[in-house]
C-alpha cells in the first residue's frame, strides 16, 4: 500500500511510454495485484481515450468557404 | 497513425511544401484542406470563441504560405503549423485577455497530488462517454482549464503530438510540459467523474 501513491504517480508517464522496461515491468506487476491502483489506472486511460476521441475536428462549410476565398484573394496578391 | 503512416504523412506534407514553393497552389490548398480542421479545432480550444477562431485560422494559413521559404524543415511541418497557430492564437490572448496568458508554473506544483480512483468514470459505458452529450462534457471540461494546462492538454492528447513536439510547439521544457499535462488531466478527470456520478453511471 505504501508504494500505491508512488506508482499512481507514474501512470501518466507509463501511459506516455516515457518509462523503461523495467519499470513498466513493475508497474504491471502492481496492476496484477492491486485492485484499487488498476481502477485508477483504468480511468486515467479512459481520460486519455476520451480526450484522443471526444474533441470534433469537423470544420463548418462556411468557415471552409471564407478560408479558401481569403487565401485565394490574399495568397495571389504576394 | 502507424509509423508507416506517419512517415508517409510526412513525406506527403514535405512534397506538398516543394510544389507550392514552385508555385503550384493546389499543393498548397491540399494542406490547407489536410489540415484545417486540426488547426480550427486547436484555435477554437486555445480562445474559447469561434469567430475569432476563425480569423486567426485564416491569419495561420495565411503566414504559413508567406513563411513556406523559411521552413527549413528540421521539425516536421505539423509541428511548424502548429507553432505557428499556437503562437497567432497567444499573440491574441496577451493583447485582448492577457490575464490569462499569465504563466505560472508553481499551479503545477500540486500536480504530485494522491490520484484517487474513479469509478464512475470507469463504469461509464464509452458510447455514453463518446456520445454528443459526452462529447459536450469532454469539450466543456477541456474549455474550463486554465490556459497553461489547456494548451498541453490539447496538443498531446487531442492533437496527439508527442511531449517533444509539445515542448517545441510551445517553447517550454518537457518537465514543464509533463507536469502541466499531468496536472490537466487529472483535472479533466475529476470534472468528468463528478458528471458522471451526479447522473449516475450506468446507461438510464
Amino acid at each position: 500500500m505504501t508504494n500505491c501513491k508512488e506508482f499512481c504517480n507514474q501512470l501518466f508517464d507509463y501511459l506516455d511510454k516515457e518509462l523503461g522496461a523495467k519499470e513498466c515491468l513493475l508497474i504491471e506487476r502492481h496492476l496484477e495485484e492491486c485492485a484499487p491502483c488498476a481502477l485508477v489506472f483504468e480511468s486515467l486511460k479512459t481520460t486519455l481515450l476520451v480526450c484522443s476521441e471526444g474533441v470534433s475536428d469537423e470544420i463548418p462549410e462556411d468557415v471552409r468557404n471564407r478560408l479558401r476565398e481569403f487565401l485565394k484573394i490574399n495568397c495571389r496578391a504576394d | 497513425m502507424g509509423p508507416f503512416e506517419w512517415e508517409f504523412a510526412m513525406v506527403e506534407d514535405s512534397q506538398l511544401v516543394s510544389a507550392t514553393l514552385q508555385g503550384e497552389f493546389y499543393a498548397f490548398e491540399s494542406l490547407v484542406e489536410k489540415y484545417q480542421g486540426k488547426i480550427y479545432r486547436h484555435l477554437r480550444k486555445m480562445v474559447n470563441d469561434p469567430l475569432q477562431a476563425e480569423d486567426l485560422l485564416q491569419e495561420t494559413f495565411l503566414n504559413v504560405y508567406r513563411g513556406l521559404a523559411g521552413f527549413s524543415g528540421a521539425a516536421s511541418f505539423s509541428t511548424w503549423l502548429f507553432r505557428i497557430a499556437t503562437n497567432s492564437a497567444l499573440m491574441y490572448l496577451r493583447r485582448e485577455r492577457p490575464e490569462t496568458v499569465e504563466y505560472n508554473d508553481k499551479l503545477s506544483a500540486d500536480s504530485q497530488e494522491l490520484i484517487g480512483p474513479s469509478p464512475e468514470l470507469v463504469a461509464t459505458p464509452l458510447e455514453r462517454l463518446l456520445s454528443m452529450e459526452g462529447k459536450a462534457k469532454i469539450e466543456e471540461a477541456i474549455d474550463q482549464l486554465p490556459l497553461i494546462y489547456r494548451s498541453v492538454i490539447i496538443l498531446r492528447d487531442v492533437e496527439g503530438f508527442s511531449l517533444e513536439e509539445v515542448s517545441n510547439i510551445l517553447g517550454a521544457s518537457i518537465p514543464a510540459i509533463k507536469s502541466r499535462l499531468h496536472r490537466a488531466r487529472n483535472i479533466v478527470r475529476k470534472t468528468l467523474t463528478s458528471y458522471y456520478k451526479e447522473r449516475g453511471s450506468s446507461r438510464n
